[in-house]
């Protein structure tokens, strides 16, 4: 283990023990408005009107009209609107209303009246013929390879609505003063905000100061959404000049209004040739709801991971994202990820019982190694690790000899054990570091020599601030005591781009790592110094083209082998996790802790994802919003994790690291329904697959 | 007004006492270390710790706090075991977001308060009520584990929370008594006795508040007029007489669940309730009161078929629990009436089943619940019952279905067991919930077969 990797208490730690550190919910309140947002109570329709009750003195009503600049929250694309008249989900913003007193406020927004005129959604992705997106992979000779075939497989394979569930919900505070509007609260991208705030208020770069407050929790909900939340709270400030305004969600607003992950529908065809797979075709479609938000860079990792960790030479990938009437879906840890490669590992399994072989042996046959072509004619430059790590998972699950003892059980309780491979490409998809991103960080090293880490990436609870403060620390040989770090404001720190994407250790630590290089060989005792360093794009890599879609997607890829062990009661249906076993290369884990916490909060979340967090849709609306009826997992549901870490180093990252916060989350869906599989005797296609689901198969 | 002990200084509130702690709390008193993740009792950010102990401050109206002793995540940060702990959870990174960490940390106190060697599995239940998102638990466990190494003595949080009474002192005689007056102005809506609280529940439009855990989730909460009776210590008993163990309908599951008198059946129902926070904070007779099907304890005295003592100023009567539920979650309690107690028989109910299937190991409300009891004395079957909860509006307890058990012995019922299982396939038609009718059913007649089967097959 190196030493970088030993873990130190986290810098953020004791303000958080201790309750003093700053929530957006938790600043002063005097002189403060109260913001509700009107949303729309129908699927899809025109605004005729809007009729107010008698606003006391001090009450605002805002709606698009009142917005100064362009109204277009800018995500990805612009069609995401701040207020809008022409509502295309239930939960769609209107207006917002504000005001001193925040229960008065709540229940003046109750007595608003709005007409519309109805129109017709669409709510089953299926019969929505809306394209937001498409993308396509066409590698080898298919048609030659499925003419060839010994046998052909089909599956079809349904993923679900998940829901963050981060503990503190959405939040923002926006104060417009002196002709400067300071807009702060819970975020991971704070230029996202920051440019979006710019173009809604037509105000200049300068004029608009964006700040991080603590984030309780983001996991992707927190990376497009809280853009929209700054554009509507610096409206209702633009308005009210002097007052700050503050909008912080309840829990079922949160939930009908954020983003989720996107359901996802596969189609898998699969040739197969001597007892190996020759060739593929895979039809994705994600529904992305009713604005494009994320949903373009989500399918394309969708679209890249549907071959999962597995070499087929002749692949063809369809990824499509279409609209339909309900709430936008946006980005979730794994971004993608876990609806194809839950998918992928399904299929495999599924061809792998109608050979009669055991799937870890089916799936060993087909794994990708280093030197190979990915799915977009990319390159894997580096050592696959897998085939080490699956040896270790299998012998310490004791995976074979239970695999066998688990087929034709009778009784009331079964027990059975699933398996799984995943990747996680590292970074933004394809050039997007180089041509979007350019990330920029700074080393401020004050007179008093100590030095300040400037990026705008933003710690929601993945440990960031410590383990940037362990690369500077050890970079340039000082007392973590000597490094100062606090929530980004772009007043004071350049853009080194979002937080998201499983990039800021390895694309910003390495950035980070540089510049203390350079200032340790600049050091001067005393003087104030300050060091740029600006993001360079790994010459090793195979340029990728957007068109085409094909070169590196990513530089490097971050890979796990999961084994759950189940058990199933025939009476109930009801599902207990007995063991689960992750092995993850994350390359040097920069604090050992702090990635063990990824791997396990991760992995958690994906087992949930599996069989317990399930979304239920009426009229397109999440009709359960609390936490009473959005089943979560407990301390008491998930209890035996056994986490282990494979060091593989990525020489470009910083002291060997590379992406760890979204990978735990997909590997474990498939396994947990493997397991199911196992236990049952039978081929599963969807998750969350629960109780009832369980029954439905022993009915039959 | 009331006057109420905050982190150890004694304070005065003279607010609504409709009002949620949380709320008072992060906004009068500016102690924003307590976080709100849901407001209605399902996450735990908000935990803080009431008279020793842990509770969901959104679940509690100012109204029942009286005289009590509220610590929060500001006070407890200053003493000896908050300092273990804060080294424990730092030691091995526990903290992630930390918005669930206030409320975590003050749970982890309860468990350590609790057991000096606590297992994983008395953490792991600890905490079960406080969502954590981003850990997945195991390191927030760990830490406790590592604090509970440390043996810190904190300060002595003792209060007497299990009560013992002689059935001679036991006090409501309620219909002897006729005086009609109360010491406190009106109004006034905390009662002193339980014969005040009669009478104020006649006079006025209150609402019975006893744990509040159902109350303070409905929408509007804290504009609603309360009864505060949850403190009322007559209502609190928990006895036994010849026949009967009578439980007070104040006596919270935590009270239930620790007490020596309490039969096994309605313990394994209560250990099953909600989450820690919960049980401290629920009663008996509000999980009555509430009229729903899905109430864990009142599967136990339908099936036990207890009785249930009802009070007005001037009258009282006690009816078969079955003559409570009149269904839709209409119950009979009259306007002027209060649940003064449950009593449960004592003998015939050692040998049961109890099945409760949620979404989730805790914090999990019912999908579907059964309970039977099988009374067999030298080979003839003197009770036989079963209750199926969750199902319907009202929980299902067939004692026409049962009696064709009742009497005969072992040989003779299994003769007609196909009949018995044939009754309950016609009488249970459940309706769609969170999961299916099917769904429903087959899991019904599964335990019903598996009771059978364990019990005369």
């Amino acid at each position: 283990m190196e030493c970088i990797s030993k873990s130190i208490p986290k810098v953020d730690h004791k303000a958080k023990t201790s309750g003093q550190a700053m929530y957006v919910s938790d600043y002063p309140t005097d002189g403060m408005l109260f913001g509700r947002i009107l949303r729309s109570t129908i699927t899809k329709g025109v605004v005729q009107s809007i009729s107010l009750p008698a606003l006391p003195d001090g009450y605002y009503f805002i709606d698009a009209s009142d917005v100064p600049g362009i109204n277009e929250v800018h995500i990805v694309q612009d069609d995401t609107p701040i207020f809008t008249f022409n509502v295309e989900y239930i939960g769609d913003p209107i207006g917002m209303l504000f005001g001193p007193d925040e229960r008065l406020v709540n229940k003046l927004l109750k007595q608003i009246d709005v007409e519309y005129e109805e129109l017709e959604p669409v709510l089953d992705i299926l019969s929505s013929d809306e394209i937001f997106f498409e993308f396509n992979i066409d590698n080898g000779d298919t048609e030659s390879a499925f003419r060839d075939a010994d046998d052909i497989y089909t599956g079809d394979f349904e993923t679900g609505l998940q829901e963050h569930m981060y503990l503190e919900t959405n939040g923002m505070i926006a104060v417009y003063k002196d002709g400067k509007m300071l807009v702060h609260g819970s975020l991971q991208c704070l230029y996202y905000v920051h440019n979006a705030v710019v173009r809604a208020l037509g105000l200049e770069a300068d004029d608009v100061i964006v700040r991080q407050d603590v984030t309780g929790g983001g996991f992707g909900g927190k990376e497009d959404y809280p853009s929209v939340l700054a554009c509507q709270t610096a409206v209702a400030a633009y308005v009210t000049n002097g007052k700050p305004v503050r909008v912080v969600f309840d829990r079922a607003e949160d939930t009908i209004a954020t983003s989720k992950r996107h359901p996802a529908y596969c189609n898998y065809k699969v040739a197969l040739k001597d007892g190996k797979i020759t060739g593929m075709i895979v039809d994705v479609l994600l529904d992305a709801g009713a604005y494009t938000t994320m949903s373009m860079v989500v399918l394309q990792r969708s679209t890249i991971a549907a071959s999962g960790v597995y070499n087929i030479p002749n692949l063809r990938v369809r990824g499509h994202a279409h609209k339909t009437n309900t709430v936008p879906n946006g980005a979730f840890r794994g971004f993608g990820g876990p609806q194809t490669f839950f998918a992928i590992e399904m299929m495999m399994t599924h061809i792998a019982m109608e050979l009669n072989m055991d799937p870890v042996d089916f799936k060993f046959l087909h794994l990708v190694k280093q030197g190979d072509p990915t799915s977009t004619r990319g390159k894997y430059h580096f050592n696959v690790p897998l085939p080490m790590m699956i040896n270790g998972i299998i012998a310490e699950s004791d995976y074979i000899n239970k695999r066998n003892v688990y087929k034709n059980q009778q009784g009331r309780y079964r027990r059975g054990i699933g398996f799984s491979n995943i990747f996680h490409g590292v970074g933004f998809t394809g050039n997007g570091e180089r041509d979007l991103i350019k990330a920029v960080v700074k080393l401020k090293k004050h007179s008093d020599d100590r030095v300040e880490i400037l990026t705008s990436n933003t710690d929601m609870g993945q440990g960031l601030y410590t383990t940037f403060s362990k690369i500077i620390s050890f970079t340039l040989d000082i007392p973590m005591e000597q490094i100062i770090i606090k929530p980004p404001e772009t007043s004071n720190v350049p853009d080194s781009g979002p937080t998201v994407a499983s990039r800021s250790i390895t694309i910003v630590g390495e950035l980070l790592r540089r510049a203390a290089v350079r200032l340790k060989d600049e050091w001067i005792d005393g003087k104030e110094q300050i060091i740029e360093q600006k993001y360079e794009h790994p010459e090793f890599m195979i340029p990728f083209d957007n068109d085409s879609f094909t070169g590196d997607a990513y530089p490097t890829y971050s890979w796990a082998t999961t084994v759950v062990e189940v058990e199933v009661d025939t009476y109930t249906g009801y599902i207990t996790i007995v063991d689960t076993w992750g092995y993850y290369d994350v390359g040097t884990p920069i604090d050992e802790n702090i990635v063990i916490g990824q791997m396990e909060g991760g992995l958690v979340q994906s087992l949930g994802y599996g069989m317990m967090e399930k979304s239920v849709l009426s009229n397109g609306a999440v009709r359960n919003k609390q936490f009473r009826d959005y089943i979560v997992p407990t301390a008491v549901d998930f209890t035996g994790l056994n986490i282990r870490l494979h060091v593989d180093k990525y020489l470009e990252g910083p002291f060997g690291a590379k992406g760890a916060g979204e990978m735990s989350h997909v590997g474990g869906a498939p396994a947990v329904l493997d397991a199911l599989q196992n236990a049952l005797g039978v081929k599963l296609n969807k998750i969350p697959f629960m109780a009832e689901d369980v029954m439905d198969i022993l009915r039959k | 007004m009331i006057n109420f002990r905050l982190n150890n200084k004694e304070v005065t509130y003279s607010g609504n006492l409709s009002e949620c702690l949380l709320d008072v709390l992060r906004n009068e008193y500016k102690l924003t270390g307590t976080k709100c993740g849901c407001k209605e009792g399902e996450c735990g950010a908000c935990s803080v710790i009431v008279n020793g102990r842990l509770i969901n401050s959104c679940l509690v109206a100012m109204g029942s706090l009286n005289n009590c002793d509220v610590l929060t995540i500001e006070g407890y940060s200053k003493s000896a075991r908050f300092a273990a702990l804060d080294k424990a959870y730092a030691s091995v990174s526990a903290v992630q977001c930390g918005f669930c960490i206030p409320g975590m940390i003050l749970a982890s106190e309860c468990i350590l308060s609790e057991h000096q060697h606590p297992t994983d599995e008395d953490i792991r239940e600890g905490i079960s009520g406080n969502i954590c998102r981003c850990t997945g638990y195991n390191s927030i466990v760990r830490a406790i584990e590592l604090a509970a190494e440390d043996q810190v003595q904190n300060f002595r949080m003792s209060y007497p929370t299990i009560r013992e009474v002689d059935l001679e002192e036991y006090v409501p005689k309620v219909a002897e008594n006729t005086d009609n007056s109360y010491s406190a102005d009106f109004p006034n809506s905390l009662p002193k006795t339980l014969r005040e609280a009669l009478v104020m529940r006649r006079k006025y439009d209150l609402i019975p508040y006893s744990g509040g855990t159902d109350l303070m989730v409905e929408e509007n909460s804290d504009e609603k007029d309360y009864l505060f009776i949850g403190n009322l210590l007559e209502l609190k008993n928990i006895i036994e007489d010849e026949k009967f163990i009578r439980f007070g309908a104040g006596a919270t599951f935590y009270e239930v669940l620790n007490h020596k008198l309490t039969p096994a059946i309605l313990k394994e129902a209560c250990k099953q309730i909600a989450a820690p926070a919960i049980r401290n904070t629920g009663t008996v007779g509000g999980n009555i009161a509430n009229g729903s099907a899905k109430a864990d304890s009142a599967l136990i005295f339908m099936v036990t078929d207890s009785k249930i003592r009802l009070a007005s100023s001037d009258s009282e009567r006690i009816i078969p629990i079955s003559d409570f539920y009149l269904g839709g979650g209409k119950t009979a309690l009259k306007n002027d009436e209060l649940i003064i107690e449950i009593l449960m028989p004592k003998h015939g109910i050692e040998n049961y089943c109890y099945t409760k299937i949620g979404a989730r190991n805790a914090l999990a409300i019912s999908r579907v619940s059964f309970a039977g009891i099988a009374d067999i004395q030298d080979g003839i079957i003197k009770n036989y019952a079963v209750a199926f909860g969750a199902v319907i509006d009202t929980i299902i307890r067939r004692s026409d279905i049962d009696i064709m058990m009742i009497g005969k012995t072992i040989e003779e019922a299994k003769l007609i067991v196909d009949d018995y299982i044939d009754a309950y396939d016609e009488a249970i038609v459940p309706r769609r919930g969170r999961v299916g009718v099917e769904y429903r059913k087959d899991v019904c007649m599964n335990l019903l077969r598996d009771f059978i089967a364990n019990t005369i097959c």
